[in-house]
């Protein structure tokens, strides 16, 4: 326990990357070694590992040996209920264990067991589009009622549809921070943050107050990946961070699956690269959760649709996931009785109608 | 010498009689008005002088007196002009009256010359004074078709002040106006078939129309949003007399009234720009004056862009949409018009407008699309009974020449006017006239679900996360829905399409 303290130590020194603390602590054989080691042992193999990188203001603060914060961060953590999980802890996760940067100490709020669990990711742009979120949503749905872990930002956008898609089945999600557990970012989110610490798990390598910086969020993408075993990316433009996502989960040898989009649409121009670029797309939510070599539950009951509901979802079917104005003028009904049909529909959870858009789920 | 003579004065939209007493007495030459008059009638003074000595009198070198009674409220308007040189007149003995001045009202502002000019607000004082008895109405020329609407009471138009002092004197009759003739037919407005596609928010406006709910249309720009809102009132059912005398009151005070137009025969559209004040929308200044909300009484008040409108503008609908009337209170009094008006409104979706498009990207970025629907306050969007999203009409339908024949207005306006006419039936004795304006206790009473209809209702409300007052909204719309097919109870197909108009969680999340 008391060694814990040196590992949240080197964790919140800024301005070293993990990589670097890792090969420190392996040459000196443990955080609490290198913390009192000698200032001139510690500069020299300092260089060796960096290979002569200039790391001045991140050398300079692991030589102050400063042990205040990381006393607070533990003190913090214990007045808040929340858990700190150093690397040597038989709490840390395996599977993040195995990437080249994992954090030296986590920091957790809620259920820690689920870092035992099988993750999946789910990553993709904030700017989401309507059918980008409902397929973030609904694949977060159906994954986590095969007993799926959600793991995803909680960013806006697909970040949130994920998570909310997965509370919705009463799933476990947990939600990585690139700020401290008590900063909200972002701060529309809150009620999603209270309800994840409360159902699921809130995570992060930074310290409680951390308000974050823009480069800790492209970073803590490392730990989303590293967490999964696989990572699927809803959207994302060429150049976003849900594509550095993708390449890292690629890097620490996750399974990838981007979703094909709209060729129109910039937030699928991402995607759609990764796919030519030979990333398996996702097909179908029956596919992929096959991909993940899970077998299907079997979905709700479909029978007791009187003709005329199952003539409307058979015709919304074969036109894919259109607009409801395309439904309306091509079902051959009142639009009266085609609107009160397509909510009945949506009732019993066949369609998914969003704005004027309508959705054929699963 | 003492004399009285009768007039009206306005307190919001409700005319009061008015009594003008003239006394004239020997002493220093003066003329001087009491009774709580504001500066247009102490500004009389100078009118009366010109006009009594350019109509031929003599004006009388002595001490004038005049009171209005009752002498505690406060008095307003230029239509005092001519009660009061009448009473001067008579005062001082130029006359010699051989009518019952105790029937006969006179109301008028004067020409320098002695002409009489016409006053705002006459349909609502001459129905005050028809109401206490008033027989006979003296009013000016162009106010005489409006003031004929009122029945019981002989409208007589006088061109001058001395025409007027002919008639007292029996020198002369005046011609009585002719009641209003015939009421003139609906304008031609633009019609539904018009819009080509946009069956959903068609039916949504017919739905609105029938049952008088308010509406909130969502879409980008340029879907037809402002087409639909302009046509809406086409599809209302032409006003009872009734309806019509209270519409024309109001645009009466409101000085709106166009000439050789005195009676609105149909529903009021008004379109605001959302640049205006609250107290455009509300009624106000420093004498009060009916706003558009009271101006789009019985009819549709249109507000497009409705983020556009200021916070502080928006909240103000919040009361007439409650009460059907709006209490203004300024320094001169308080007073009450009636409000009672369909809303439709319309907006995008963000400020680019684009938010949801399958095909034009959005480029609002996620706070600003949250801060610009956030401007529209959850207490009003839960006050609009209907809200619908708009989306973009393919090629197909917007070509004239490939389109189905689209629904046309006077179609819609046939099932809106039999749903209305089963309302009416419905709400005989209550106050109530339309589905929208049912209470809680009263949907309890009129809107009954059978079983199936409350398992819906019980899905729905896990599913989509209803609150207590979208409970009633959806009732109430589904009860609309049920009249509009002819329906006594409400039957599960009608409360599932009334589903489909509850706030669209994409927008609002």
């Amino acid at each position: 326990m008391e060694e814990y303290i040196y590992y949240v130590w080197l964790s919140l020194v800024a301005g070293i990357s993990s990589d670097v603390k890792l090969s420190l602590m392996r040459l000196f054989g443990g955080p609490r070694a290198l913390f009192e080691a000698p200032e001139g042992d510690i500069i020299q193999a300092f260089r060796q590992v960096t290979e002569g990188h200039r790391f001045g203001q991140g050398l300079r603060r692991l030589l102050e040996r400063d042990l205040l914060p990381a006393d607070r961060a533990i003190t913090r953590a214990a007045r808040s209920g929340s858990h700190v999980i150093p690397l040597c802890s038989p709490a840390y996760p395996s599977l993040l264990k195995t990437i080249k940067d994992p954090p030296i100490a986590l920091f957790g709020r809620g259920d820690v067991t689920l870092l035992k669990t099988r993750c999946v990711a789910i990553v993709g742009t904030r700017r989401a589009s309507p059918y980008g979120r409902w397929a973030a949503a609904e694949i977060a749905r159906r994954l986590a009622r095969l007993g799926i872990t959600i793991v995803s930002g909680m960013a806006e956008g697909v970040d949130s549809a994920a998570h909310e898609g997965c509370l919705a089945a009463d799933g476990k999600t947990i939600a990585v921070f690139g700020t401290g557990l008590d900063v909200c970012f972002p701060k529309s989110n809150q009620g999603l943050c209270g309800r994840i610490a409360e159902k699921g798990l809130l995570l992060s390598e930074y310290a409680f107050e951390e308000s974050g910086r823009p480069e800790y969020f492209p970073v803590r993408n490392r730990i989303i990946s590293g967490l999964s075993e696989s990572c699927v990316v809803a959207e994302g433009a060429v150049r976003s961070g849900s594509l550095i996502t993708a390449g890292l989960a690629a890097e620490q040898g996750r399974n990838v699956f981007a979703l094909p989009g709209n060729i129109n649409q910039p937030g699928s121009a991402g995607t759609n690269l990764l796919i030519s670029e030979g990333v398996p797309p996702i097909t179908s939510l029956g596919g992929l959760i096959e991909l993940l070599g899970l077998q299907d539950a079997a979905d709700e009951v479909k029978a007791g649709l009187s003709e005329a509901e199952s003539g409307l979802l058979n015709y919304v079917r074969s036109c894919g996931s259109t607009s409801r104005e395309y439904i309306l003028a091509g079902c051959g009904m009142p639009a009266a009785d085609a609107s009160s049909l397509l909510i009945c529909l949506e009732l019993k959870g066949l369609l998914k109608l969003s704005g004027t858009q309508v959705y054929v789920q699963s | 010498m003492y004399a009285r003579v009768l007039t009206a004065c306005l307190y919001g939209i409700a005319g009061e009689v008015t009594g003008v007493e003239v006394d004239v007495e020997n002493g220093l030459p003066g003329f001087t008005v009491v009774g709580l008059a504001n500066q247009s009638i102490r500004e009389a003074k100078e009118r009366i002088h010109s006009a009594i000595l350019n109509s031929g009198y003599a004006f009388p070198d002595k001490r004038i007196t005049v009171n209005l009674t009752p002498a505690n409220k406060k008095k307003e308007g230029s239509h005092f002009d001519l009660p009061i040189a009448i009473g001067v007149l008579l005062a001082s003995g130029l006359l010699d009256p051989k009518r019952d001045l105790e029937e006969t009202a006179f109301l008028g502002e004067l020409t320098l010359d002695g002409r009489i000019s016409g006053a705002e607000g006459v349909l609502p004082m001459v129905i005050g004074l028809q109401k206490t008895g008033v027989r006979r109405v003296i009013v000016p020329p162009a106010n005489a078709a409006e003031a004929a609407l009122v029945k019981g009471v002989d409208v007589l138009a006088a061109a001058s002040l001395q025409q007027a002092a002919d008639w007292l004197c029996g020198f002369e009759e005046l011609d009585a106006q002719a009641p209003a003739g015939t009421q003139e037919a609906m304008p031609v407005l633009a019609d539904f078939s018009d819009i080509r596609g946009q069956q959903a928010v068609k039916r949504a406006a017919q739905v609105a129309a029938a049952g008088s709910h308010g509406m909130l249309m969502i879409g980008p720009p340029g879907v037809g949003k402002s087409m639909v809102g302009k046509r809406l009132a086409g599809i209302l059912p032409p006003l009872s007399y009734a309806e019509q005398l209270e519409v024309t009151q109001i645009y009466s005070v409101a000085g709106e009234l166009k000439e050789g137009c005195p009676l609105i025969t149909y529903r009021p559209f008004r379109a605001p720009h959302h640049g205006m004040s609250s107290a455009a929308l509300a009624g106000g200044g420093t004498v009060p004056r009916p706003g558009e909300v009271s101006l789009a009484h019985r009819g549709v008040l249109f507000l497009d862009e409705l983020p556009e409108f200021s916070a502080h503008t928006l909240e103000v609908l919040r009361q007439p949409m409650e009460d059907g009337e709006i209490t203004i209170s300024r320094a001169s009094g308080r007073c009450t018009y009636p409000a009672r008006f369909m809303l439709v409104a319309a907006m995008n979706p963000c400020r680019c407008g684009y938010f949801g498009d399958p095909v034009k990207p959005c480029t609002c970025s996620e706070s600003d699309r949250r801060k610009y629907v956030g401007r529209v306050s959850g207490p009003l969007l839960d006050r609009i009974d209907i809200h619908v999203a708009l989306e973009r009409s393919s090629y197909a339908e917007v070509s004239a020449e490939n389109a189905p024949p689209s629904v046309s207005s006077a179609e819609l306006r046939k099932g809106v006017e039999a749903a209305r006419l089963l309302q009416e039936e419905r709400y005989r004795g209550l106050r109530i006239r339309s589905n929208a304006e049912l209470t809680p206790l009263q949907i309890g009473r009129f809107c009954r679900l059978d079983s199936a209809c409350e398992t819906i209702m019980e899905a729905a409300f896990s599913r989509y996360s209803l609150s207590a007052r979208s409970y009633h909204r959806v009732l109430k719309v589904a009860r609309t829905i049920a009249d509009l097919a002819g329906s006594a109870a409400i039957g599960q197909e009608h409360l599932l399409e009334a589903l489909g108009y509850r706030l669209p969680e994409k927008y609002f999340q």
